[in-house]
């Protein structure tokens, strides 16, 4: 009711958003200082158009209010932070040109950015090139280990080993078989193939792991689900899903309507949040089962103070869905991003883009879903696991989360046993000995 | 091991619960304290009464496990709530003024309510489960912030588990009764026999009576008996239970079989048999339904292009975009529905988007016909040029309007399916597709070949001039035609709600598929739509199975390309003279 009733609400008012939305993504809002005070920009790297913004838009925005309340608190080192937005709009070349630009042009000391792995490649050598800083906030497929970039999302072992763990725990529900289905691109294909060797080194048999891709944008899903319950026939089968954006809604349409639940056969999603949630008609995904590092719904009073700021700034900045808005994982991480750097460069006392990189190592941060900690040398993030159930209003029930945090791991020890990252004593990607 | 011991108490626990609706998280239906739990708490001497064990639960948070077991044994079957709220998590410790004397008490959080930017939980007692009232009489709610959830272990939820699973036998949803008796029969525990036997008495629903029979049959599948287990073994082959099937496989597989009587490995054996024909039988049911179903898409998504492409000649790279307003015309009808009229109207907004949406989108195809089509006539790469870029406006129109992301909701009557056999289940939306292509490619046929519309566009069609020269005003045909295939495009925007989502680059998803439907069935007959449309829906789901969807595709693609290069026209070729092309 509620959502319906604010989507029209908001299509009233989508002509004049969207010229207020023009005039705000083509350049940073300018901020009149009251009294002259010393700039730091940072770049903001997002799509804004294009089949991405979907997602990309609301990682803008956390981080506009992240760099808001870093200047509320006077700025760092004494200077106030500046945005720059510019928008690759979902592609790929015009991420690396953007990105040069924002480095080269803008001169910026940081920037934030990217949602997909392939935008994150593109760009990966402008900021190697030009030793300049990029923070990467979503969940990936690992196996990169770039002296420019922190990854603040999780690893593949923060994430898909855990939700693999979890379904083969008794608590979880003691699964025996898996099927991989994801769309096919790199994400799915290279997560699918941890996966499958975890579950290959935990005795699961061959013959109990079916693995299948999609096209992107697929939307006839009645072969696939017609195998998927042929083979939870014997009972005790999960599905393990990397799909994609907009196949998410037909596949669990068809999954429902074939008389399958999520009590037979529940689905594990790696790439479902609140944000894709929030347009989606849920009656069909209620009781499945997603993977992440943060969920709205998560009780602890630095969450509620998140949430609550976050709803604020898009009513107050006139965002598109206003205070209906939500958080999810990739949010908390791209907010963790900015805080982890400001923190970083007070302590180093600069913007040297080295001096910050080593003052990064070893930070820890009170983050909305609780502490995380800056790994000392491996540029990712110490983040907790949370299993969560989804709910009919779009959020997620927690019904396990990992004790204390979970080390990253870059390169899995299930597919590449002999390889580490390491910045402080290598150079970055090493053979580790005795292999 | 937990699990295990405390199995023996679920039976009486069950028994006890036995009146009540398990799953009904409504508080009036648990709040029955009743004799039933005085009794039982006197039959059974249990540790604690209920209510002192309840303090300890939260009060002594080291023996927690300890006390769920002892909650689990006493057979009070008013704490049906506990057990379900503490597996959701929606059990607290509250400290408020309804608190009494020890300053804290446990409570259970209602459905969450947003109100003042803040999440307020309604609190219900915990025995008996009902609204928890303040001083003056008010329901009592709290923040969900100053609640402290009651936390529980993995072993107190692997304890609390099979108890839900077992009450939900009882539940009034089919689906929960359906999954129960799955869980049960996986159990293989021969303690649950009698509490299968009492719901399978009084099932009604034959999809449940048929799990319900195969978790019994699964049951003395692990008897000690030969003679029970061969008699199991039979019974599962009668019934055809395909989530034996591994099971029954491995009891005689050829490397370390897990029976060992030779009459039990017949009955087995035979019983595989039976099944695996079920299955190839169903299997191909199946297969030519997705096929029918995909197939049905298909011509509902190519129909409206291949009047326009087909009759027109105007090749309309917009088309997936008037897809697109029909489904956007649909999902706001929806939300005036839900805003406007009562709940129980809401299922008609679709036979009400149908229609609207035909207007609505064969409205902007005679607006766009009227202001750009027809002035570029004869002059197919500018109409080519036109379109796309019309295309393009309208999904940035879309996006900026609605967002990028929508769904519509499926009316009751559409959801699930039809469980033609056990496991075949035909989802009652591709079946309403499947109707409704029907209807409208009736329906068209009847106009173009009926009316005197459908004289006068077939006249056009054919030549221009001279239907000019005879006083059929061809301008008005055109826009006409084009408002016609559009509007279906509208009506497939509708139907293709009901099976995926709502975007403004929806269209672009269909475009191909609708082109190649168009030009495989030979431009200007309706006849070669339906039947390559079809043909290829089906020829696709047939060669889904073996080779995954991906390259399913592409060889459907390159199967596509060499039928056109030997029959360029497509499978209905048009005959005769055309002067335009």
């Amino acid at each position: 009711m509620n959502q319906s009733h604010n989507i029209l609400h908001a299509a009233r008012k989508g002509l004049g958003a969207l010229a207020l939305g023009l005039a705000a993504y083509s350049y940073a809002p300018a901020e009149t200082p009251v009294k002259a005070q010393e700039i730091v920009k940072v770049g903001i790297l997002h799509s804004l158009s294009g089949t991405m913004a979907i997602s990309e838009v609301s990682l803008k925005d956390v981080v506009t209010m992240a760099v808001e309340e870093i200047n509320a608190k006077g700025g760092v080192n004494g200077k106030k932070i500046e945005t720059v937005v510019v928008d690759p709009a979902s592609d790929w070349d015009l991420f690396a040109e953007k990105a040069k630009q924002l480095v080269s042009v803008d001169k910026v000391a940081v920037t934030f950015g990217c949602w997909t792995s392939v935008s994150r490649k593109s760009v990966l050598p402008v900021y190697e090139g030009a030793d300049a800083l990029l923070f990467y906030p979503v969940q990936y497929e690992g196996e990169e280990c770039s002296k420019s970039v922190f990854y603040t999302g999780a690893t593949p072992n923060q994430q898909l080993i855990p939700a693999a763990e979890y379904l083969m725990s008794k608590e979880g529900g003691d699964y025996k078989k898996f099927y991989l289905l994801g769309t096919d691109y790199v994400f799915p294909r290279t997560a699918n193939k941890i996966l499958r060797a975890f579950l290959l080194a935990k005795g699961v048999p061959a013959a109990n792991i079916e693995e299948e891709y999609t096209p992107f944008h697929h939307q006839d899903y009645q072969t696939i689900v017609g195998k998927i319950k042929k083979f939870a026939a014997g009972g005790k089968a999960a599905v393990l899903s990397t799909i994609n954006g907009d196949s998410n809604v037909p596949f669990y349409k068809e999954f429902a309507n074939q008389g399958l639940t999520s009590a037979m056969c529940p689905i594990m999603a790696f790439s479902v949040a609140e944000d894709e949630l929030r347009a989606m008609d849920t009656q069909y995904l209620v009781g499945h089962l997603a993977a992440w590092n943060y969920y709205q719904s998560v009780k602890v009073p630095s969450n509620q103070t998140f949430v609550k700021a976050f709803k604020a700034f898009a009513k107050k900045n006139n965002l598109p869905g206003g205070d209906k808005r939500v958080t999810d994982d990739p949010m908390e991480a791209a907010y963790i991003s900015v805080n982890i750097w400001a923190q970083a460069a007070a302590k180093a006392k600069s913007f040297d883009v080295d001096k910050v990189r080593k003052a990064a190592y070893g930070l820890t941060f009170q983050a909305p879903g609780g502490m995380v900690k800056m790994d000392e040398k491996n540029h990712h993030l110490h983040k907790p696991v949370l299993i969560g159930e989804i709910k009919k209003d779009g959020q997620f029930k927690v019904v396990w989360k990992s004790k204390g945090l979970v080390a990253p791991e870059p390169w899995s020890i299930y597919t590449s046993p002999d390889k580490g990252c390491d910045h402080v004593e290598h150079e970055g990607t090493y053979t580790k000995a005795g292999k | 091991m937990l699990r295990l011991s405390i199995l023996p108490y679920l039976g009486a626990v069950l028994m006890s619960l036995a009146p009540l609706r398990a799953g009904a998280d409504a508080p009036a239906e648990a709040g029955r304290p009743a004799s039933t739990a005085r009794d039982s708490a006197q039959r059974r001497p249990a540790p604690g009464t209920p209510q002192a064990l309840l303090d300890t639960l939260l009060f002594n948070p080291d023996t927690r496990t300890e006390t769920v077991t002892a909650l689990l044994a006493s057979g009070e079957a008013g704490l049906q709530g506990l057990f379900q709220n503490l597996f959701k998590g929606n059990v607290y410790e509250y400290a408020g003024p309804e608190s009494g004397a020890a300053g804290r008490m446990l409570v259970i959080g209602g459905a969450e309510e947003e109100r003042d930017n803040e999440t307020w939980v309604p609190l219900l007692r915990v025995l008996p489960m009902e609204p928890l009232k303040t001083a003056t009489g008010g329901p009592a709610y709290a923040k969900l912030v100053d609640l402290v959830e009651l936390e529980t272990d993995r072993e107190v939820r692997a304890m609390i588990q099979p108890v839900l699973t077992a009450m939900d036998l009882k539940s009034p949803d089919r689906l929960k009764r359906k999954s129960a008796a799955l869980a049960l029969g996986e159990t293989g525990d021969a303690a649950l026999t009698p509490l299968l036997k009492t719901a399978r008495a009084s099932e009604t629903d034959a999809g449940v009576i048929q799990l319900m029979d195969e978790a019994l049959a699964r049951i003395d599948l692990k008897s000690a008996d030969p003679a029970a287990r061969a008699e199991a073994a039979a019974r599962l082959g009668a019934i055809h239970s395909v989530n034996v099937l591994p099971e029954l496989k491995a009891m005689v597989a050829t490397d370390n079989p897990a029976e060992a009587d030779p009459r039990v490995r017949k009955s087995v054996d035979k019983a595989i048999h039976n099944i695996e024909s079920f299955q190839s039988f169903t299997g191909a049911v199946q297969n030519v339904f997705t096929g029918l179903s995909l197939g049905s898409i298909l011509i509902l998504m190519a129909l409206g292009l291949a009047i326009i492409f087909g009759l027109m000649g105007v090749i309309n790279m917009a088309h997936g975009e008037f897809m697109m307003i029909g489904a956007y015309a649909t999902f706001l009808i929806q939300g005036a529905f839900q805003k406007y009229l009562p709940a129980s109207c809401f299922d008609w907004f679709l036979p009400l988007s149908l229609p609207l949406s035909f207007l609505a989108a064969g409205g902007v195809g005679m607006v766009v016909e009227m202001t750009i089509i027809k002035r570029l006539y004869g002059r197919p790469l500018e109409t080519l040029l036109a379109t796309w870029g019309l295309s393009l406006l309208l999904i940035q129109t879309a996006r900026s309007l609605f967002g990028d992301l929508t769904a519509v909701s499926t009316p009751s009557f559409l959801a699930r399916g039809w469980e033609i056999f056990p496991q075949v289940v035909l989802p009652f939306n591709r079946i309403f597709i499947l109707f409704l292509t029907a209807v409208i490619v009736a329906a068209v046929s009847w106009a173009f070949y009926r009316t005197s519309l459908g004289t006068k566009i077939r006249a056009v069609t054919q030549n221009r001039s001279m239907s000019s020269c005879l006083g059929i005003a061809t301008r008005r045909v055109d826009a006409l035609t084009f408002g016609l295939g559009t509007g279906i495009a509208g009506v497939a925007g509708c139907a293709l709600t009901q099976i995926g989502n709502v975007d403004p680059s929806m269209g672009q998803n269909y475009i191909v598929d609708s082109f190649m439907v168009v030009v495989t069935g030979g431009v200007g007959k309706l006849a070669g739509t339906v039947i390559s449309g079809m043909g290829i829906g089906t020829l696709n789901k047939f060669l889904e199975p073996f080779l995954q969807s991906v390259y399913a595709k592409v060889v459907l693609l390159g199967l596509v390309i060499l039928f056109l290069q030997n029959r360029p026209s497509g499978l209905f070729p048009a005959k005769g003279r055309n002067e335009d092309t």
